[in-house]
This record gives structure tokens, sequence and C-alpha cells, in this order.
């Protein structure tokens, strides 16, 4: 127990922590919203067989905790020979859920999005995949947006879990250092706000975001304009 | 332009299209009348082909709608082949169906970018156009939900031509406009007609579409009951178009 040093100097460590936790965020939402968003086109344009393979992995992922999925990819993989570092072993289990997460709001999106809007397009001769792209998941965005905001959110937050398993982001650093230093409260209330710092601009650009949207007559509610 | 021969369409076991022959000829506009359910929005949407049909046949500009025949038997034609025919006879729907995301320019512009292959200054320029044909130059930069439906119509009319169609569909398109929106629109189809654009109509506007069809149809039940030049509705034949114009002046 060193009584004598500040939060200050254990900035470079906590950081160097924090750095970790994004990069882990930003690779399970980056990924997490491409596998996503085309697992939901495949969803909204597959058929009966796709859709219920689709619909048991979501089944799958959802229903157990995150902190049970991350235990399956550390524990499980290792099993079969396939072995990863602790890092990579926690951004596949994020990005697995963030996609299939993702993938139902983005199902849902394109839902609320009426069926008119895709014949129109291909009255014009647009193909499928043109139409889909330019004229359906621009609009299943504006109902997508608080969900995935939400969405963003929670996996910053979420990236947290993965300090159980040994893997060296800002939680797992925070608790290190209390450990060694004892200052519980400084290096929490450091952590709070590291964290408020990173989700209240999110929050904010996704408001940003809606407020856009209704300056083109658009909400992100369903049924706006015809 | 369109030959349509014994089509026939059914979802399950109902019969929507029950063996329709008509002829569109070039520069023509044809007008469709029927009560609902008669099958004149299906009749359209199996010329753009949004619907596949299971007999008969449709031509347009002499080349088979949807699919292709090898060796006597029918078969889908390639995606791109359909979609190909479908910008060359465009749809016009009675919910106008704009793309809400984009401002009128762009709804005009998009499928020449997207399906012509143009550059979009290009693709804008020819919408400009369009719109001024239209009388909308001066809403161009709105977004769809802060137009009325009669320039919402007229923006989906200018975005059917952008791709410049062998032939336009023209689907109930007044039928969700008040009277006086419903005039700017028709206004537009009137100048189409007399600039010799082959159209086929349906509608419930007997006035407009006496003034401005050649030829007409009346479709029940999925058959052609009565057909004939605009004077047809002056002096219909049939009991059955008789008591139909009876109750649509009634309304």
């Amino acid at each position: 127990m060193d009584r004598s040093i500040s939060v200050i100097q254990l900035l470079p460590l906590l950081l160097k922590g924090f750095g970790i936790t994004l990069l882990l965020a930003a690779v399970a939402i980056g990924l997490g919203a491409v596998f996503g968003t085309l697992l939901g086109s495949l969803y909204a344009w597959g058929g009966r067989v796709v859709r219920a393979v689709l619909f048991m992995l979501v089944t799958i992922v959802r229903g157990v905790p995150l902190v049970v999925q991350v235990f399956a990819v550390f524990f499980m993989l290792p099993a079969y020979g396939i072995k990863f570092s602790a890092v990579s072993s926690a951004g596949i289990a994020l990005t697995l859920f963030a996609s299939f997460t993702i993938m139902e709001i983005v199902r849902g999106g394109i839902e609320v999005v009426p069926k008119a809007q895709m014949q129109a397009a291909l009255s014009l001769g647009f193909s499928y995949h043109e139409a889909m792209r330019t004229i359906v998941l621009p609009q299943a965005l504006r109902s997508m947006m608080p969900s995935l905001v939400n969405q963003g959110v929670f996996m910053v937050k979420a990236t947290s879990v993965v300090s159980l398993f040994g893997v060296t982001e800002f939680m797992y650093v925070s608790k290190e250092q209390i450990e060694r230093t004892l200052m519980g409260f400084e290096i929490m209330a450091f952590v709070w706000i590291a964290y408020t710092i990173v989700c209240y601009p999110l929050t904010a650009l996704g408001r940003r975001f809606e407020e856009h949207l209704k300056g083109r007559g658009q909400t992100s509610l369903a049924g706006a304009g015809a | 332009m369109i030959e349509i021969t014994a089509l026939k369409k059914s979802y399950d076991a109902r019969t929507i299209i029950d063996g329709i022959t008509l002829s569109v000829p070039k520069g023509t506009v044809c007008g469709v009348l029927g009560p609902s359910g008669s099958g004149k929005s299906t009749l359209l949407r199996c010329v753009n082909f949004l619907e596949p049909y299971e007999g008969g046949e449709i031509r347009v500009d002499g080349e088979l709608v949807g699919y292709e025949l090898d060796n006597g038997r029918r078969a889908l034609k390639p995606r791109r082949e359909i979609a190909r025919m479908r910008s060359e006879c465009c749809m016009v729907f009675q919910q106008f169906n704009l793309f809400s995301h984009m401002a009128a320019l762009d709804n005009v512009a998009i499928a020449l970018v997207k399906v012509r292959g143009l550059k979009a200054p290009e693709a804008r320029e020819k919408a400009e156009a369009l719109l001024a044909k239209v009388g909308l130059s001066n809403r161009k930069d709105a977004y769809p939900a802060f137009l009325s439906g009669g320039e919402q119509q007229r923006v989906a009319i200018a975005r059917a031509l952008a791709m410049q169609p062998k032939v336009l569909l023209l689907d109930e398109v007044t039928s969700a406009l008040d009277p006086e929106r419903a005039a700017e629109v028709l206004d537009v189809i009137a100048t189409l007609g007399r600039e010799g654009m082959t159209m086929m109509m349906v509608t419930h506007q007997v006035h407009f579409a006496r003034e401005v069809c050649r030829h007409m149809v009346f479709l029940d039940e999925g058959r052609i009951v009565e057909d004939g030049g605009p004077d047809m509705l002056a002096r219909p034949k049939t009991q059955r178009l008789r008591s139909f114009l009876r109750h649509l002046r009634l309304a």
C-alpha cells in the first residue's frame, strides 16, 4: 500500500486499459453493425428456411446472459483446439452478441418501411439489392436509430464483463490498481466519469440525428410520411 | 405497343384476371374502368410484372413481359431483363409512393443514377427539367412529407418519366386527391397524352377518361365486359356498365 501517489500518476495505466475498452467496443459495434445489417437484410429477403435458421440463432444467442456467452467463447472454443488471445476472444464474443442484437433491430426497421417503397423502386427497374440499399435501408435507419444508439451505449458498458476473464481492459486495470493502491473512491470516480464521457456523446449524437430527420419531415417512429 | 392476350392470373384458388385480351397501340391512351376487385390494378401490375401471371401473354413493344419461351416452355426471364422491362413501362401509384427520405429532385434523379447509370450532376439536370415539366421547379428541394398530395403525385409522374418509358401505367393516380389537386395531376396526364405517350390508365374519373382516352375497357370480375371509344360511357351497351355508371354518378 502506497498512499503517497495520486490518480494522476496512475493515469497512463488506467487510460491504456480504457483504450482496450474502446477498442473492444469499436470492434463489436463496427463488425456487429456490418454483420447485423447483412443478417437483418438476409432475414427480410430470405425464405422460410433462412428465417428459421436465423430465428434459431437469435434465440440461442439472446437467450443467455452476455457473461455466459463470453464464458462459452473462452472455454468452449479451446476445447476444440481453437485458441485465441484473451482480447481476441473477448472481441469475438462481444461481436457475436452485437451482430445478433443489431440483426433484430435491422429486421424490425426493415419491416416498418412500407412494402410500397420497395415496389415503387422495383417498378422503376431497380434490382432488389439496389432497392434495399438505396431505398429501404436508409428509411429503416430512422426507426432503428434510438435502438441502435442504445445498443452502442450498451456495448461500451458491456465490455466491462470481460474483465472477469483477465482481459486487461479498463475495469480490470482499475480493479488491479484499487487493490494495489487502495484508492477505491478516487479510481472508481475516474472510471465512472470516463465511461460517461464516452456514452453521453453517443446518446447526444443519436438525438442530433433524430432532429435532422425531423427537419425532413421524418420521425423515428413508424408510419411517417406516405 | 401493349398486346395482352388471354391473360389469366389468380391468387391461390381465386381468379383475379380471367382471360383478358387487349391492345393498346403506340401513342394512345387506354382507360381501364371497373368496380373494386374487378382486376384493374392487378392488370397494370402484371404489365409492369410486379405480379407474375399464369396464363396468356403480355407483350410490350413486341417483347414478352416477365417470361421467355424455351422450346415452347415458359420460364422466368433473368432478373436483369425483368428490371430492364420494368424501367421501360413505369408505373404511377394511387398512394404516390415517393421515396420519403429523399427530396423531390432526388426522387426523380435516383433511378437515373441507379438504373440508367448516369452521373449524379447529369441526372439532377434531367430531373430538374422533368420537375419543370410537371410545374414543380420551385419545390425541388422539398421532402415528400412537405408536399401536397397533388405535388407528390406530379413528382411521382416525373420520376416515372425520367426513365423515358415506352409506356406509362397509371393506377388510380387521382383517387387519393381532392378535386382541385386531382385537376393538377390530370392536366399533366392530358399533356402527356397529347404528346403521344402511350398510357394505360385505371381511373374513376369518367369525364376525364372521355377526354383523354382513345380506347376504354370496362372490367368486371376479371373480364372485359365492354370496350369501345370515348362515347362508350355516354351510350353503354351492357346492363353492367349502365349500373356501374349510375352508382358512380350518385357517389
